[in-house]
């Protein structure tokens, strides 16, 4: 436990040191052409001037972070992953406050083999952009049931879950072209591992393109390793994540979001992940599920929702 | 993105330190990893202690005795002078251990006392849920210690290690233990680390304290399995050969308060409860397994309660006492005669309310001693003759404990002699000790604490030695026994062929002598041998009659040759044959039954892994200082690739039977292969394997690696146990391929366990072969004969047929075809002993029974030594038995009771996918309600099909009741078929399933 102890320190002041706030970062940023507050998408937090390199957009055009948003509604690629938290997950490109609930279940069941594994996860998330270009980030697993199936063996768990706290620092911003670089942290919170606690990290790249005020296309890479203070093996395991998707917003209220992503690692899977979006206000809304279509990994769906309030 | 950078390395560096330090044990899967030391809180003292020792075996005699030895070449013993553990080296597969690594034999240091067939470690109930072993170190750490620690992953999968260290170390009366596995799949898992204790129902009989439990525990198949799992402090068990070569073991955690499992008399389980494993999870086992040298499982749960004394400091008393016999007379020899179950309740409690937390056998002299836990209420009972005798309430505090004295009814003895009439030479022979009257035996009837048969009397455990349930063993002319007072009749059998002895007799206490003489009767056939090609003893793993007293067995039913077929052992039974004196008489082979354990074989449309049931396999190589003593590894293979595998070590002709061809199946593991492969026998069999997996066509193909088809059995039972139990479904089996032209031999057994599952002999196969029993026996001659199926298969009436061949000379039933003589008869003549009445003839033609003679004269007095023994003699034209019939054609004749009214109403794939299985052509209903037809009226609750019953035997006064009394069935038999080539093309053409009509 000293081990655990000192990592765990260890990570939190790098991690902590890394996203301070630092009188450089702008200068170091890319510009942004962030417009000016919308009735739909409503000022951001007072922030620093950005440095513009190229011409901004004219002043009766929304551009940006702003382009097709909806003041509550979630953007970017359905929050909806198949590991802990929210590793492996798309990201948005673009940084908000929010705060949520939410829930995931994923089955698996796989009766050749006589193995079968339903998880529901109850989620608190959460954002704060710290500048307009800086996100922070967390997702917490508050409680983690696992029911599982071993030929006529069942067992059941419920602990507290996994915790990732992440940033994203928005690099790219170029009228309808966004992108966002984020990095995760998967903390050793969970319960659930006897013997173990895991841990892990990602490095993604999240970009943007908002042609239409109804229409995003995104995207996002990430890699990411996971591994675990453990007596045992920690079977550390690198991957990949590729998605593409696209939202179509026909109405500020309403927005389908249509997803593929590609898993490449010691679990693969390509996945379709279909999202419907609603937003009341400042209340946000999603919907979402997926299923593998091909790959080792053995879930058979996972489907979630989200309800998220927006601050800023 | 410098920061990023930063984060990026910070990671890494973070991961790089907390996960790659050094790991517990070999969790983290590092090459020379040591497995830490199991149980370090316990310590046990005793004086000398410095004969530790490891060894790996390369000697038969460095096999620990006992009736489940079988550490062999290549495994590992280890020794500390108080007890033995022999680990099974890697490649050894036993039973459900695939690849070595188990515990095979524990026992008190070179005592012949192992009564552990084989621990294991699991983790579920699938077969890649058990540990796959594939290295195997020895740690010689004299003086502190000696251990094998073996490493692998479960079963097919890689990602999945575990790792076992079994250890001694000076004055254990135990085996230490620790088991660790580390998912490292991507998967959540439900693993429960647990050691599986393979018993298999007539050996050891698991203990362990509960609500309503102690001996009994619920009963669980495969699909309720986990209601079965319950946690408790330890558990242990005795072994019950009844002749002294039995111990007992005890499990405890040197961890945990509790231990969380399961256990019937087949299999037990004890370890960590089930568990959701995420991916990375580990778990961690440790257990002390004691062995004591004693017939109770009370001398092994003292060692466990000091285990959990030093574990957890928990306390324990000891109780002291005496059993006495009222009258005083004879000794307390064995656990028949007393038994002293310590139950924590109150006298006139709930019976499924008191726990039972342990059991010892008087020693002779009546006292007793066994440790509880302290400052608990116990009411103790004494057992004797399988019932609860005397109880009395005490209250303990946390001193030891005297509780007086117990005071037993006083007993029978029984003392016979049994002479043949003839020569008055004294005879081997078998007594049935049977209640005069209904309202007698119940009064009489017991049981070992709940658990195997039930008999009345109970003279002993039914598995063991005699006295077993109500039979006793004559030896030459002279048996003794202790009996509970009363009126019985008491039966002298020694075999169908000789007349039954009767004696009525009110036993009080004291001595009681009766004396029998029995006749030979004329009907056996000359050149035929009584053979019983089906018998298992001690060394299977789910017998414990001892050797001498099965080959008493062999000799009490008057048995000419005798196969050795026990569970996936080479066994030889020539040294005792010889050491009774019986070398001159009867011949006993080397054989083997080979058991499917591991289910693996997928058939289409089916999702459940088989097994491919039982094949007996003779004459082989017997071998004790090999692995099974010499036999294949049969697991994971077609039944064509054992045969292939077991040819090399053939020492003669070889003969392979396929065994009970359509039983139920065990725990999940089919017994019989065409059954297990769903064939359906409404359909033809294919001429060639299409490679669609269906049954059929795994049932006729030949599997890589092999030269036979999986169909390359030479014979098949068509009777199995004394009472022809499934019967219909083994002949209808046989018919069906009889018609599909792959003509196997039909053969009766006994398929006996002991003196009271099964009586050997009974049925039996009359052999006609050149070769006589005794010097000079002619294996091969007699194969010969087996496998050209010249043989009557019988459990009483003896039949003699003969069919005309075209050049008028009479043949015998064979296997080989012949041209009849176009106007040919077949003649038929049965006899049987008075007290096997035959009420009718069958005679059956491809399939279908053509001519029933029925209604016979029964004889009189069961009793009698003379007269008429004819029960039927007749012919039948065979224009009459053939009419309807084009092509060639079989027949076979059968005699005995009428055979119960039957039809299939279920049984095979669900190929159509209607939630109701298909017909398979085997029946497995009886008109069990008696309307006179077979429906769903007919079949249980909740089923959909079933049960097959025999019809019910008749009560005392009718006629077969003393038949019935002796096997539990009737009498049946049948000739091996004529296998007629009617159109003379010098081969027989199959019939098919519609029987060429």
């Amino acid at each position: 436990m000293d081990t655990l102890r000192r990592s765990m320190m260890l990570l939190s002041l790098l991690a902590a040191a890394a996203f301070a706030q630092d009188p450089g970062a702008a200068t170091a940023s890319p510009p942004t052409d962030a417009p000016a507050p919308t009735a739909e998408a409503p000022a951001t937090p007072a922030a620093p001037a950005p440095e513009v390199k190229q011409e901004a957009a004219p002043s009766e055009e929304i551009a940006g972070c702003a382009q097709g948003a909806a003041h509550g509604l979630p953007e970017g690629p359905v929050a909806l992953g198949y590991f802990e938290a929210d590793l492996a997950t798309g990201r948005r490109a673009c940084p908000r406050s929010e705060a949520g609930l939410g829930g995931r279940f994923g089955a698996s069941i796989d009766t050749p083999n006589f193995y079968g594994n339903l998880g529901v996860n109850g989620i608190l998330f959460g954002s704060f952009a710290v500048r307009p270009d800086v996100e922070v980030f967390a997702t917490l697993e508050a409680a983690n049931f696992t029911y599982t199936v071993n030929a006529v063996l069942t067992a059941t768990q419920l602990t507290l879950g996994n915790l990732t706290l992440g940033g994203t620092y928005q690099v790219l911003n170029r009228g309808a072209v966004l992108g966002g670089v984020s990095a995760r942290l998967l903390l050793p919170t969970s319960f659930e591992t006897p013997g173990a606690r895991a841990v892990g990290g990602e490095l993604g790249f999240a970009a943007s393109w908002r042609p239409k005020r109804w229409l995003e296309v995104h995207g996002y890479l990430g890699g990411d390793v996971t591994s675990a203070f453990s007596r045992a093996n920690p079977f550390t395991r690198f991957g990949g994540l590729l998605l593409a998707g696209v939202q179509l917003q026909p109405w500020s209220w309403f927005a389908f979001v249509l997803d593929l992503t590609g898993r490449f690692g010691e679990i693969s899977y390509f996945a379709p992940t279909a999202g419907l979006r609603f937003r009341i206000a400042r209340l946000g809304i999603e919907l979402g599920a997926t299923l593998p279509l091909a790959g080792n990994d053995r879930h058979d769906f996972i489907m979630g929702g989200r309800f998220s309030w927006r601050f800023d | 993105m410098t920061r990023l950078v930063v984060v990026g390395l910070a990671l890494a560096l973070a991961i790089a330190v907390g996960t790659g330090c050094a790991k517990e044990g070999c969790l983290g899967g590092e090459d020379g990893c040591r497995v830490p030391p199991p149980c370090q809180k316990v310590a046990f003292t005793c004086s000398g202690g410095d004969s530790l020792s490891v060894e790996t075996i390369t000697d038969a005699t460095q096999r620990p005795g006992g009736w489940n030895g079988i550490g062999a070449k290549g495994d590992v013993k280890l020794s500390n002078g108080v007890v033995d553990v022999v680990i099974a080296g890697i490649g050894t597969q036993t039973y459900l251990d695939p690849h070595g690594g188990s515990i095979l034999d524990l026992a008190p240091a070179g005592q012949p006392k192992d009564t552990v067939n084989n621990v294991f470690q699991v983790v579920g109930i699938l077969p890649n849920d058990a540990a796959w072993y594939s290295t195997l170190e020895i740690i010689d750490e004299r003086p502190a210690r000696v251990a094998v620690q073996v490493r692998g992953t479960l079963d097919g999968r890689p990602n999945v290690p575990i790792s076992t260290r079994y250890e001694l170390t000076p004055c254990d009366p135990g085996v230490r233990v620790r088991t660790e596995i580390v998912n490292g799949s991507t998967d959540n898992q439900t693993w429960g680390l647990l050691d599986g204790y393979y018993w298999s129902g007539r050996e050891s009989l698991p203990f362990a304290p509960g609500e309503g439990e102690g001996f009994t525990h619920m009963s669980f198949g495969l699909t309720t399995i986990q209601k079965a799992f319950k946690t408790f402090p330890y558990f242990a068990a005795a072994g019950h050969s009844g002749d002294g070569k039995v111990s007992a073991i005890s499990t405890a955690s040197c961890t945990d308060p509790k231990l969380t499992g399961f256990h019937s008399d087949q299999i037990s389980a004890a370890g960590l409860g089930l568990k959701v494993v995420p991916p990375r999870g580990s778990l961690i086992f440790e257990r002390f397994i004691a062995a004591a040298d004693v017939r109770d499982v009370g001398g092994a749960i003292d060692l466990a309660l000091e285990v959990r004394k030093q574990v957890l400091g928990e306390a324990y008393v000891t109780l002291t006492g005496t059993v006495e016999r009222m009258g005083g007379g004879g000794g307390f020899a064995a656990e028949r005669e007393a038994s002293v179950l310590v139950v924590e309740g109150a006298l006139g409690g709930p019976t499924d309310a008191g726990i039972p937390w342990t059991q010892v056998v008087p020693k002779a002299d009546g006292t007793f001693s066994v440790r509880v836990p302290g400052n608990k209420q116990y009411v103790v009972e004494v057992h004797a003759f399988g019932r609860k005798e005397v109880e009395r309430q005490f209250s303990v505090g946390a001193t030891d404990q005297s509780l007086g004295a117990f005071v037993l009814p006083g007993v029978a003895t029984l003392t016979a002699t049994v002479q043949d009439a003839t020569t008055m030479m004294p005879i081997d022979a078998e007594l049935f000790v049977v209640p005069e009257t209904e309202e007698s035996a119940a009064a009489l009837t017991g049981n070992l604490h709940g658990r195997f048969a039930t008999c009345s009397p109970w003279l002993g455990p039914p598995p063991g030695a005699s006295p077993a349930c109500n039979r006793i063993l004559v030896r030459n002319g002279q048996a003794t026994a202790e009996v509970p007072t009363g009126r019985y009749e008491v039966l002298a059998f020694h075999g169908p062929f000789w007349s039954l002895g009767r004696e009525v007799v009110n036993l009080q206490p004291g001595n009681t002598s009766l004396s029998f003489s029995l006749t030979r009767l004329p009907l056996k056939p000359a050149g035929a041998l009584s053979s019983d090609l089906h018998v298992h003893g001690a060394a299977s793993f789910d017998s414990s009659i001892p050797d001498l007293d099965r080959v008493l067995s062999f000799s009490a039913s008057d048995l000419d040759v005798i196969v050795a077929t026990d569970h996936d052992v080479i066994y030889d039974y020539g040294k005792i044959v010889a050491d009774l004196g019986l070398s001159g008489r009867m011949s006993t082979v080397v054989g083997l039954e080979s058991t499917g354990h591991i289910p693996w074989l997928k058939v289409k449309n089916y999702g459940f892994p088989l097994v491919i049931g039982h094949y007996n396999l003779w004459p082989l190589r017997f071998d004790p200082s090999l692995p099974r003593n010499g036999a294949p590894i049969d697991e994971l293979i077609e039944p064509g690739e054992l045969f292939e595998r077991t040819k090399s070590g053939a020492t003669g002709l070889e003969v392979i039977e396929l065994n009970h061809p359509w039983a139920e199946p065990e725990f999940g593991r089919d017994l019989g292969f065409p059954r297990a492969i769903f064939l359906d026998t409404t359909k033809d069999l294919p001429a060639t394997d299409d490679g669609s997996g269906t049954g059929a066509n795994v049932y006729i193909r030949t599997p890589a690696n092999a030269s036979y088809a999986n169909d390359g059995h030479h014979a098949q039972e068509v009777i199995n146990g004394s009472d022809s139990s499934l019967h219909l479904q083994y002949r209808a089996f046989w018919f069906y391929v009889l018609n599909q032209g792959r003509l196997k031999a039909g053969t009766a057994n006994s398929d006996s366990h002991s003196l009271t599952d099964n009586t050997v002999g009974v049925p039996q196969n009359l052999v006609f072969t050149s070769t006589t029993a005794g010097p000079g026996f002619d294996v091969n001659a007699f194969n010969t004969a087996v496998r050209e199926g010249r043989m009557i298969g019988t459990n009483g009436p003896v039949i003699s047929a003969t069919v005309e061949d075209a050049t008028g000379q009479e043949r015998g039933p064979s296997l080989l075809p012949f041209a009849p003589k176009a106007d040919g008869v077949l003649r038929v003549k049965v006899s049987s002993a008075p007290w096997i009445p035959v009420e009718e003839v069958r005679v059956v033609v491809n399939g279908v029974v053509v001519k029933t003679f029925a209604s016979l004269p029964q004889p009189t007095d069961p009793f009698a030594t003379s007269g008429d023994l004819v029960r039927f003699d007749g012919t039948a034209p065979l224009t009459e038995l053939l009419s309807g019939v084009s092509g060639d054609a079989w027949i076979v004749v059968e005699a005995g009771t009428r055979l119960p009214l039957a039809a299939d109403l279920g049984g095979g794939l669900d190929l159509d996918k209607d939630g109701k299985e298909d017909l398979d052509g085997i029946p497995d209903t009886t008109d069990n309600n008696g309307d006179g037809k077979v429906d769903s009226a007919d079949v249980t609750a909740g089923e959909d099909r079933g049960p097959l019953n025999n019809l019910p035997t008749p009560k005392r006064g009718e006629v077969g009741y003393y038949f019935g009394a002796l096997t539990g069935g009737h009498p049946n038999a049948f000739a091996n078929p004529f296998v007629l080539d009617r159109n003379g093309d010098g081969k027989f053409n199959a019939p098919g399933v519609t029987g060429g009509r």
